[in-house]
């Protein structure tokens, strides 16, 4: 699979960091799809899974824990890569999002281009 | 007496305030539309440049050279994109949008404004000296610690967690008193900025778990377990022996529980007698949780009937903490009866929700849970009968309780099944 057929969604409150995120990815050559909501990410991850969701833990409506909790219990979409991205650093909260079934923990201020390794590290886990 | 046309006048005066205070917010809301469109249409031809720089791929500085030679006015609402991202970036990327901003001058400029006579023109520029992190902006933010206004202050202090200089520790440590009559700066933010100091701040933090003043050493000893400083240990032992202050020994005991060691264990268990207050009471037992020694067993083990029903609980989710020894103790008394047991077959059931490595990995031999007595089935659970598995014959407790409740599996119970209070 190519970086253009490998579809990525972004979802993050925060434009400047849901725009770099997006630009990024993009940039990389994925095909990018971002929102500003937990609710607007999950009604797009369940109408047509990405093969990989990058989540802000702390956004208006559902958090990303709630989104990461509610794609692991359905059956389509228990198989979509998460990486979690959020300023919540503290140990619980690395653990929460990892038991929750998260991929990946990527605590703000983050480096793009570390963001970008973790993402291809987590494709290609899912594709071995 | 009040007349009906007094009362008529009343009812139209408070009309028309409503109205124009309706007409007024109207307003506001459409003068704050058009300048963030208008704030947004002169971002717009420079957003790409912001982001191809902010995501590290100016390889050939064609980006940087558009933003350095962007006319000043367009700039102004550049910058604040610029800010906001360097606040939430790091690396290389951080790197280089400093560099960009100080090519701008916009260090400069904050290092004037911090001396400024507005409030809010010194918050921004301690703000950008934050966001710069040069160790030699340090002697210009220090005297607003001690400045007029609450947020400049909160500012520089953030501000000085982000440089990173051990030498503003002492200077942050006595900012946590009254200045000019006013509350000293947020605790845990002081104690935040303290960590982001390192190691060269560990002799001030020492020297104010010394300190007279009580905020001083209770926000001392949070970091001090925050940070891991073994060097506090013996001076955290005296504050739990002898501290006036309910509040600082607490900070003690919770530090002592990350950062002391097993001769730990005795002081914290006699902070769990009887005669100390029920906050000392608690904290001790998620101290010796914490501190994961296997000496603890027994104390802890005691507490599991304690007429506190809260420090019960910390006491038997802390056996979890210390491992197999621990388990064993919760096993042991949940197949028992009385208060105890339901309060080990509690945290034992609250671990296994949790996917605890201390009990999830034991054989079902030791736990006595085979999965096919949980009776829940792993299609309405989601998770594996033995990591929810909490059978009666165990805890003692009528199915109806150990229900795992829809919010937890994020599935609706099965009606007559497993969990189904009916």
């Amino acid at each position: 699979m190519t970086p253009e057929q490998t579809r990525i969604l972004v979802a993050d409150d925060d434009l400047d960091i849901r725009d770099l995120v997006t630009f990024k990815l993009r940039q990389a050559g994925y095909t990018v799809q971002a929102v500003d909501n937990g609710t607007s990410a999950l009604a797009a991850i369940e109408e047509d899974p990405p093969d990989l969701a990058v989540l802000d833990v702390m956004m208006p409506g559902l958090s990303g824990i709630d989104v990461l909790r509610k794609i692991r219990d359905a059956g389509r979409t228990r198989d979509v890569r998460v990486i979690l991205l959020t300023a919540r650093s503290r140990d619980a909260d690395v653990d929460t999002g990892f038991a929750t079934g998260a991929d990946d923990y990527i605590i703000k201020p983050f480096s793009p281009r570390e963001l970008l390794h973790r993402v291809n590290t987590t494709l290609a886990r899912s594709r071995s | 007496v009040i007349g009906p046309s007094l009362v008529v006048a009343a009812d139209l005066g408070i009309g028309l305030a409503c109205a124009a205070m309706a007409m007024l917010v109207v307003v506001v809301k459409l003068v704050r539309a058009v300048a963030e469109s208008s704030r947004q249409a002169r971002i717009a031809p420079y957003r790409d440049a912001v982001l191809t720089i902010a995501a590290d791929g100016d390889q050939e500085g064609t980006a940087s050279a558009e933003l350095l030679a962007m006319p000043e006015r367009d700039w102004r609402a550049v910058r604040e994109v610029m800010t906001a991202l360097l606040s939430k970036v790091r690396g290389d990327t951080a790197v280089t949008l400093v560099r960009l901003l100080d090519a701008r001058g916009e260090f400069e400029r904050a290092r004037s404004a911090v001396r400024s006579r507005l409030a809010l023109r010194r918050a921004r520029g301690a703000y950008l000296l934050g966001l710069a992190r040069q160790r030699q902006d340090v002697g210009l933010l220090l005297p607003l610690l001690a400045d007029r206004s609450a947020e400049v202050r909160l500012v520089t202090t953030r501000s000085l967690g982000s440089v990173g200089d051990p030498i503003a520790a002492t200077a942050l440590f006595k900012a946590l008193g009254p200045v000019r009559g006013q509350p000293g700066i947020p605790t845990a933010v002081a104690a935040e900025a303290l960590l982001n100091l390192g190691v060269g701040a560990v002799p001030a933090v020492i020297q104010a778990l010394a300190a007279e003043d009580v905020t001083e050493r209770a926000v001392a000893t949070m970091v001090a377990a925050e940070g891991a400083l073994s060097a506090a240990v013996p001076r955290l032992r005296q504050l739990l022996a002898g501290d006036p202050e309910l509040a600082v020994r607490i900070s003690a005991v919770a530090a002592l529980g990350v950062v002391g060691g097993a001769d730990d264990v005795a002081a914290l268990a006699a902070n769990t007698a009887l005669t100390q207050p029920t906050a000392v009471r608690r904290a001790a037992a998620r101290a010796l949780g914490e501190l994961g020694h296997p000496d603890a067993v027994p104390v802890l083990s005691e507490l599991l009937s304690d007429p506190d029903i809260r420090l019960a609980q910390h006491s038997g989710d802390a056996l979890v903490e210390l491992g197999p020894a621990g388990v064993r103790a919760l096993l042991q008394a949940s197949a028992g009866a009385g208060p105890a047991a339901r309060v080990a077959a509690g945290s034992l059931a609250i671990a296994r929700l949790r996917m605890l490595p201390q009990v999830t990995s034991l054989p079902s031999q030791l736990t006595g849970i085979p999965p096919q007595v949980t009776g829940i089935p792993p299609q309405v659970t989601g998770l594996p009968p033995r990591v929810t598995g909490i059978p009666p014959q165990v805890t003692g407790l009528p199915p109806r309780v150990i229900g795992i409740p829809p919010q937890v599996t994020g599935r609706p119970r099965v009606p007559g099944g497993p969990g189904d209070p009916r």
